[in-house]
């Protein structure tokens, strides 16, 4: 059966090309999948796909259509009854997550780090069934100071810091006495132990001491910058570890790591670790994920006409005064939109070109704007 | 030093994809060796590095010119993986949920 | 792909312009019927015969 519609979609693919016409695949597998084991004629086959390319046609977005508006109307419409709903929301394991407007503004502005930064690490098959060893890699992922692990002392006598360890909470972490000591001399700390504490001299001063000991207890021993937590769930396919905070770039390096199905919610963390394209796939599933979890049915392709446009530049652009509105080419769309004195004086100043070809540039000098009927350039066709 | 352009051997049909950027060697991209295969990653589409005439037929099928076309960065990861350098047109056969797949251009930019 | 047909802007553009033309005094290219008098009406008579000496000049913005 697979086979039979393979070869379908094959000799449908190829008569397209020989026709020179353009139907998009998800058209074709539809229309392969209707055909089914009917059996059709090459020449019953070239008709049909005739009037599907016509059909198509005309179903397609016209030039001159202002697609643009419509997205902003689709979108903000249901925008207006986001806002009234929850903010937060405790869900995946207990953990808070910004959903809803918030959360979808953050993807419009492109903030470097969202506000709940997650991350969904998924695990590779030798890795994601046994318990212990999810638990070790998450262990690697969770970031572990040495205040989680150990009480740490103030010595004011011999002016140290003492620091003892919890060794139920080490086995647990699977932290030895000797990595504590190890990243301890790394940082350049002068320190005696013995077999269960760890003293560090401090210079003999008591604010010296007691920034000493402030500085040691947020010191980090274990795990990944950035990541406070990281829960393990039991999911179809195996154990996934979901985290609070984020480091894609660090955690996908993580031996048993699945590279290839690990996400963040983090776009920018996306756009520098796996580039442009990926950022534009984020985008349009963190809104269209955003949206549709209020319940509201946005079409997909609203979403990505937005992704489009803020990663036209090669980088993922805010939309706002520092982005897409704040770059445009021409001053009066720019004066329309912020700080208009502003831009209209400095304009003045450097001598900028207005060549009026958008929309907002026309609408403020009073001639006809490049959409709809405007785009139509009218030529007298004489008589033959 | 570097080989994987395929402007530099323009005969070649349909670019050079990075399915395999090991088979290449550490020679694909400057600098040091990307720890993780982005390629493979389910959030990046197929991209291909097209040769000159291949996409000087690009822009006159298309009518539009090279600036017009979107950007993509040579620091990108997946354009450092192809070794492209700006001014070089990569092509990129996007899943879509819509139209199943699409077949998009974005030209190779100075950072 | 170059589209053969014009678009419903073109369309519009095409038909309002014709019908301005009428309106302002110049001749109808075709018969029309007798109860017709609207200039509009008379224009999108003539488009659908494709006699309308105007069409559209494409690629320019």
């Amino acid at each position: 059966m697979a086979k039979t519609t393979e070869k379908l979609k094959e000799t449908v693919q190829k008569e397209l090309e020989k026709m020179k016409i353009h139907i998009p695949e998800s058209v074709v597998d539809k229309l392969v999948a209707r055909i089914g084991r009917k059996k059709v004629s090459i020449k019953d086959l070239r008709n049909v796909l005739k009037e599907v390319a016509e059909k198509f046609a005309q179903h397609m977005i016209e030039p001159g259509e202002a697609v643009g508006i419509v997205t902003a109307q689709s979108i903000g419409e249901p925008g207006t009854q986001m806002t009234m709903r929850t903010f937060h929301y405790a869900g995946v394991a207990e953990m808070n997550v910004t959903l809803g407007l918030p959360r979808l503004i953050e993807i419009v502005d492109a903030r470097k780090t969202p506000s709940t930064p997650m991350m969904e690490i998924h695990l590779l098959p030798k890795f994601r069934d046994d318990r212990k060893k999810v638990g070790k890699i998450a262990s690697e992922i969770e970031i572990t100071k040495i205040i989680d692990i150990a009480e740490v002392e103030t010595d004011i006598t011999n002016m140290q810091v003492i620091i003892k360890p919890d060794l139920k909470k080490i086995r647990k972490k699977e932290i030895t006495m000797d990595n504590i000591k190890e990243k301890l001399l790394e940082k350049g700390y002068e320190i005696e132990s013995n077999k269960s504490t760890i003293s560090i001299k401090s210079e003999p001063s008591y604010r010296k001491l007691h920034a000493l000991a402030t500085e040691i207890k947020v010191m980090k021993i274990k795990g990944k910058d950035g990541v406070s937590r990281a829960l393990i769930k039991k999911e179809p396919e195996g154990y996934v570890i979901y985290t609070e905070g984020s480091n894609f770039a660090k955690v996908l390096e993580i031996d048993g790591v699945d590279q290839t199905t690990t996400t963040t919610n983090n776009i920018y963390e996306i756009f520098e670790v796996l580039g442009i394209e990926a950022a534009r796939n984020a985008i349009i599933d963190e809104a269209s994920k955003t949206l549709q979890e209020q319940g509201l049915n946005v079409d997909i392709r609203h979403i990505m006409l937005v992704a489009d446009l803020v990663t036209n530049k090669g980088t993922v652009e805010s939309i706002g005064r520092h982005g897409v509105s704040g770059k445009k080419s021409s001053v009066l769309a720019r004066a329309a939109f912020e700080i208009t004195v502003n831009h209209l004086l400095n304009a003045g100043v450097v001598g900028e070109d207005e060549p009026l070809v958008g929309v907002t540039e026309n609408i403020i000098v009073g001639q006809p704007i490049s959409l709809g009927t405007g785009v139509v350039q009218l030529v007298y066709k004489p008589k033959r | 030093m570097l080989l994987s352009g395929c402007a530099d051997n323009p005969g070649k049909p349909g670019g050079q994809g990075f399915k395999s950027p090991q088979a290449r060697g550490s020679e694909g991209f400057q600098g040091e060796r990307m720890k993780i295969d982005v390629t493979k990653h389910k959030l990046v589409p197929e991209h291909v590095l097209l040769s000159d005439t291949e996409s000087k037929d690009v822009l006159k099928k298309y009518n539009v010119s090279r600036d017009s076309l979107p950007q993509i960065p040579v620091t990108d990861p997946c354009a450092r993986m192809l070794g492209a350098k700006p001014g070089q047109i990569i092509k990129i056969i996007r899943r879509s949920q819509t139209a199943g797949s699409f077949t998009a251009y974005r030209m190779v930019v100075e950072a | 792909m170059i589209l053969l047909e014009y678009t419903r802007f073109e369309k519009a553009a095409i038909i309002g312009t014709r019908a301005l033309q009428i309106a302002l005094g110049a001749p109808v290219l075709i018969k029309i019927p007798k109860n017709v008098i609207d200039p509009l009406k008379i224009a999108m008579l003539e488009f659908e015969k494709n006699i309308i000496p105007i069409t559209v000049k494409r690629g320019e913005t």
